[in-house]
């Protein structure tokens, strides 16, 4: 790509998605020969800049509007559809803030094996990419799907089992089974490995609570999870426009999503838990709901018209990350009373890097 | 009232240039005798009028007279929209610079005066 090229795309940026949609080409097109005519790269991105802004104050023609309107029905299926993945979320959420070893225990858990992180890094990525999959899946249409993109719409059914182990295990005591050693299977993605550095800088939180290995481990690779998840959302999503011809609005946003969840909660994590105020810690996994429900109903609200249903939804999230919240403030503040016996309390439990046993946190 | 004064606004918004009038008027005098794309447009107006226009002042205008229906475009040809002057656009044109001549023959006629009164 040209350098003129480049310059001028900036310029596009600052206009409106309908212009970019019906004009970008051609005047890309007049960019090119201008620049071969000898007109500065700068000039011409700073002419379409003003105009872009311009065209932004005037605001969407008649027609254009009416053509926007005409994809509101997929664009409000397919936030019911993300909004209705998200929900079984938000019931583990308002379950776990009030569970016993939260709020009674400095310990907490003790960190999980490897088959326990791989499983939660396949549920979030699998989550993240059945996500991106079920939007495209209502955006572009069944059939055109099914049709001209086989992989996709297989996959695309993933969703429906995924939610269904989600109520399962939110519903189910982790310990009794034996498959989960003390928590329910997001607090490696809240007990992130950014809040244990920020613990250890500050060098005020020694709560003893984490096995040091293993909670960085599941830290980082919960992190990572996300990223891969990230990719794999923007992977799919750009596929499926390519092959289906998925609006590019749609792509924008449906990034802007991922990334800003992925923003909220490096934030959560860093400002919750780097604290050490365990109990709010809880409110991280309310936190990515709000985001991701909060985020991708704005967008698209502000690009369709949303359709009641969803709105519906996004309701009734509102109303469990509420519960959740205040449930998990109500633990973060016996957290707090507990806290200065328990840092007068020597031995194990305020080591930084020894593994508390099970025995030492009941 | 005020509805009726809206309707009013929009109805005249929809058949005069208004504000956008000069970049405008130059366009639709460079579609009288053909269609033409955008790069076409730039250089006949240079040629005609001796003004550069600005690429984005160009496209702002095509977007507003194609929103008005003054001007359409034709099928793409190598990812470029040739425009074409409409019937409703020929009108607009033609009002146009029927009311420019006579401030043109105002504005002749008031110096005129002007300068025999020196």
């Amino acid at each position: 790509m040209t350098r003129h090229r480049l310059v001028a795309k900036a310029g596009f940026r600052c206009y409106p998605q309908w212009w970019r949609d019906r004009y970008e080409a051609e005047a890309a097109h007049v960019a090119e020969d201008l620049a071969t005519e000898g007109r500065g790269a700068f000039k011409v991105a700073t002419s379409f800049a003003w105009d872009g802004l311009k065209t932004r104050l005037r605001g969407t023609p008649v027609e254009f509007r009416a053509a926007a309107s005409l994809t509101a029905q997929r664009a409000g299926g397919t936030v019911l559809s993300a909004s209705a993945f998200y929900l079984p979320l938000a019931v583990v959420a308002v379950g776990a803030a009030g569970f016993e070893s939260g709020v009674r225990s400095w310990l907490g858990p003790t960190g999980g094996g490897l088959v326990q992180v791989t499983l939660i890094a396949l549920a979030v990525a699998a989550a993240l990419f059945s996500v991106s999959l079920v939007s495209s899946l209502l955006t572009t249409g069944f059939r055109a799907i099914r049709q001209r993109n086989g992989v996709a719409f297989i996959l695309s059914c993933a969703p429906l089992a995924l939610v269904v182990v989600v109520l399962l295990v939110g519903l189910t005591d982790l310990d009794q089974l034996g498959i989960v050693s003390g928590y329910y299977p997001f607090w490696g993605a809240e007990w992130g490995i950014f809040g244990r550095l920020l613990m250890f800088q500050s060098g005020t939180v020694v709560t003893g609570g984490v096995s040091g290995m293993h909670a960085d481990v599941m830290g980082a690779l919960s992190w990572l999870t996300v990223m891969v998840g990230a990719a794999l959302t923007g992977w799919s999503m750009r596929r499926a426009r390519t092959r289906v011809g998925l609006p590019r609005v749609f792509l924008r946003d449906e990034s802007l999503v991922t990334v800003g969840t992925a923003f909220a909660m490096f934030v959560s994590w860093v400002g919750l838990v780097g604290w050490g105020i365990g109990g709010i810690a809880h409110a991280t996994v309310p936190t990515q709901v709000f985001c991701i429900l909060g985020w991708r109903t704005a967008l698209c609200s502000s690009r369709f018209r949303l359709a009641p249903i969803p709105g519906l939804a996004w309701w009734l999230v509102v109303g469990c990350m509420g519960i959740a919240s205040i449930s998990a403030l109500f633990a973060g503040g016996q957290s707090i009373r507990q806290f200065p016996r328990l840092v007068r309390r020597p031995g194990p439990q305020i080591a930084l890097l020894s593994k508390p046993s099970r025995d030492s946190a009941t | 009232m005020v509805q009726g004064r809206r309707r009013r606004t929009e109805g005249s918004q929809a058949t005069s240039l208004g504000r956008y009038a000069d970049p405008a008027v130059l366009i639709l005098t460079s579609l009288v005798d053909g269609p033409k794309h955008g790069y076409g447009l730039l250089k006949d107006i240079e040629q005609f009028a001796g003004l550069s226009l600005g690429p984005g002042t160009l496209y702002g205008a095509l977007a507003r007279l194609e929103e008005c229906h003054l001007i359409e475009a034709l099928p793409a040809e190598d990812r470029r929209h040739p425009y074409q002057l409409t019937a409703t656009g020929a009108a607009a044109l033609t009002d146009h610079l029927a009311s420019l001549e006579e401030v043109a023959i105002v504005g002749r006629e008031r110096l005129q005066i002007r300068l025999a009164l020196r």
